[in-house]
């Protein structure tokens, strides 16, 4: 990177402190402003859902039908995502602060308590009809987690990812 | 968590409007164009100017993709901070809070 000095060495001929507070204050503005346009739209938690209850479901299911709707929910991700961030123009791929980081936490941890739970059933020998319940259930929590997730985000990066509700410069 | 960046000005990117893009970018994966274009309010030339420098300063990566929406060529254009591009934006934010706590 080219161009770059120390702080000490800048601070005092470019930018007062004035004109730092001015400048953090701005990006605060830009930043609620970029917040406002992370809104998912309707469809796309349920179908988040609905491949969730695929990706769960088909661990109960037998041999090759199993790994097909396997295949199936694993296409639609990427499907999904590319839909959305075309359609919108933001691509947020990872948490952007603590509860957002919390919240992805329990939505893995339950996906992954379903798929386990499921594999138990299949090669336990229990009526394979509990499977379709984990994976409905599974599906259930990630369409409503994830909106709660979206809402959060969005506090988030108004909030540059603090949770305090400072931002830079007003500290 | 990572220690706190070292506090370093970095010239390219104090230029107002190339902060506010960058400071757009800070927290996403990518924006496209015509986001940012209309989040700061900019003419399509003036961004397009800014990413250019950014992007020769290797503080920014664009990313071309065809847009399935549009008949004729035009394409979306995915902007990024690049890893480098992140640092040094933590590096200029950290400057700028101890200017502004009046540290300098």
């Amino acid at each position: 990177m080219e161009n770059n000095q120390s702080a000490e060495a800048r601070g005092g001929d470019v930018s007062s402190q004035q004109e730092a507070l001015e400048t953090l204050a701005s990006l605060d503005v830009d930043r609620a402003l970029l917040a406002e346009r992370v809104v998912t739209p309707w469809w796309y938690h349920p179908i988040l859902g609905g491949i969730v209850t695929l990706l769960v479901g088909a661990q109960a299911l037998p041999g090759v039908l199993s790994m097909a709707v396997l295949a199936l929910g694993v296409v639609m991700i990427p499907v999904l995502v590319t839909a959305y961030t075309r359609s919108y123009g933001v691509s947020v791929t990872a948490p952007v602060g603590p509860r957002t980081r919390r919240l992805m936490t329990v939505l893995v941890g339950v996906l992954t308590v379903g798929m386990v739970s499921n594999l138990g059933i299949k090669f336990t020998g229990i009526e394979p009809a509990w499977g379709l319940v984990s994976a409905v259930i599974c599906g259930a929590v990630t369409a409503v987690l994830g909106r709660h997730y979206d809402d959060v985000l969005r506090t988030e990066l108004a909030s540059g990812g603090r949770t305090d509700g400072r931002s830079r410069g007003a500290a | 968590m990572s220690a706190e960046p070292a506090a370093t000005f970095h010239v390219v990117i104090h230029a107002p409007l190339r902060l506010r893009i960058c400071g757009l970018l800070r927290q996403v994966s990518e924006l496209e164009f015509g986001v940012i274009r209309d989040a700061l309010k900019l003419t399509d030339a003036n961004l397009s100017k800014n990413l250019k420098v950014l992007a020769e300063a290797d503080v920014v990566v664009l990313r071309k993709e065809r847009s399935p929406s549009r008949t004729d060529a035009r394409r979306l254009t995915w902007v990024a901070l690049t890893p480098a591009g992140r640092t040094a934006l933590e590096e200029h934010l950290a400057s700028l809070d101890r200017i502004a706590a009046g540290e300098v």
